[in-house]
C-alpha cells in the first residue's frame, strides 16, 4: 500500500468522523476482504454476514478515537474482526474453525502440481489441526491476507519479532514434515 | 491440545458475497445506535438531576430537624433554669397579669 493511498484512507476517515455516510467508500473498498477473513474462520455464511457487520458497526462505533498508529487503516479493520470472531467462540465455546481454500494452500508451497494428492492433503490439514491457534492465525494473516509482519504484529496484539517468530516456527516445523520448499523466503 | 477444526472449502464467489454487502443497513444499524446512546445518555443525566434534587431534600429534612431538635433543647434548658432559680414561667406572669387587669 502506497503512502498517497494511505493518506487518502486517512483523510476518508477524517471526513467520517464528522458525518459517518463518508466512510461508504472505505465499506465497499473492504468488505469482500474482511468478508473472507471472518469466513475462513467461520466456515458459515450467515454467521460470516453477523459478524462482517458487526465488525463494520463497531468500526463506525470507535472512528472518533482512530488514531494513525504506523500502519494502514486495514489492519485497524482486520483487529477488530479478528476479535469479533474471538469474542463469538468465548460465547459459544465451539472449537474455532479454520477453513482453507486448497487452491491458496497449494499457492503456499513451490511444489509442481503433479506432486500433490489427496493424501498429501489431508496429512497437511492433520498438520494445521496439530498447530496451536496463534500460530494458525499467523500464518493466515501472513499468507492468504497477504499482511506484513507490522501490520500482524498490530492486528494480534504481539510484537513484529514475535509475528516473524510465530511464523517462521511453524513454517520450519512445515518444511521439516514434509520435505517441500515454501515461498517465505520471498515475502519480508 | 489445539482446540482447532481444519476444513476445506472452495472459494467463495464475489456474487454470493455482495449478496451480503449492504450499507444502507448498516447505516440504519448505526442510526439505531447513535439515537440509543443519546437516549441513554438523556436518561443518565435526568436520573442524575432526580437524584441531586432527593439529596438535597433529604439534607434540607436534616437540616430542619436538627435546628427542631436544637430549639427544644434551648426551651427546656429555660424553663428548668426558671424553674431552678424560683423565676415563674412566662405563662404564670401572663396569667397572673390578666388577672391583675381584671
Amino acid at each position: 500500500m502506497t503512502e498517497a493511498e494511505i493518506q487518502h484512507e486517512y483523510a476518508i476517515l477524517e471526513r467520517a468522523k464528522r458525518n459517518p455516510k463518508a466512510f461508504g467508500e472505505l465499506y465497499e473498498k473492504y468488505f469482500d476482504r474482511i468478508f473472507n477473513f471472518i469466513y475462513r474462520q467461520t466456515d458459515d455464511e450467515e454467521l460470516t454476514d453477523d459478524l462482517c457487520s458487526q465488525t463494520f458497526l463497531s468500526v463506525l462505533k470507535n472512528i472518533g478515537r482512530y488514531e494513525f498508529r504506523g500502519v494502514p487503516f486495514s489492519a485497524w479493520l482486520y483487529k477488530i474482526a479478528s476479535n469479533e470472531v474471538n469474542k463469538h467462540y468465548r460465547k459459544k465455546k465451539n472449537d474455532k474453525v479454520f477453513s482453507i481454500e486448497e487452491v491458496r494452500v497449494r499457492e503456499l508451497f513451490e511444489q509442481a502440481n503433479d506432486g500433490w494428492d489427496e493424501e498429501m492433503m489431508e496429512q497437511l490439514l492433520r498438520y494445521f489441526k496439530e498447530l496451536p491457534t496463534d500460530m494458525l492465525q499467523v500464518l493466515e494473516l501472513r499468507f492468504f491476507e497477504d499482511k506484513d509482519f507490522k501490520e500482524i504484529a498490530f492486528i494480534l496484539d504481539i510484537t513484529e519479532s514475535g509475528a516473524k517468530m510465530r511464523t517462521y516456527r511453524a513454517l520450519d516445523r512445515l518444511r521439516k514434515n514434509f520435505n517441500i520448499r515454501i515461498k517465505y523466503d520471498v515475502k519480508e | 491440545m489445539s482446540r482447532n477444526e481444519i476444513r476445506l472449502r472452495r472459494t467463495i464467489s464475489p456474487g454470493q458475497i455482495a449478496r451480503h454487502r449492504n450499507y444502507n443497513k448498516l447505516m440504519a444499524r448505526h442510526s439505531r445506535y447513535i439515537k440509543m446512546k443519546r437516549s441513554i445518555i438523556a436518561l443518565v443525566y435526568v436520573l442524575i438531576i432526580i437524584l441531586m434534587i432527593l439529596l438535597y431534600m433529604l439534607v434540607r429534612r436534616a437540616e430542619h430537624q436538627k435546628q427542631l431538635q436544637k430549639n427544644g433543647k434551648n426551651v427546656a434548658w429555660i424553663m428548668k433554669h426558671n424553674h431552678d432559680s424560683g423565676c415563674e414561667s412566662i405563662d404564670n406572669y401572663i396569667f397572673k397579669q390578666k388577672k391583675v387587669a381584671e
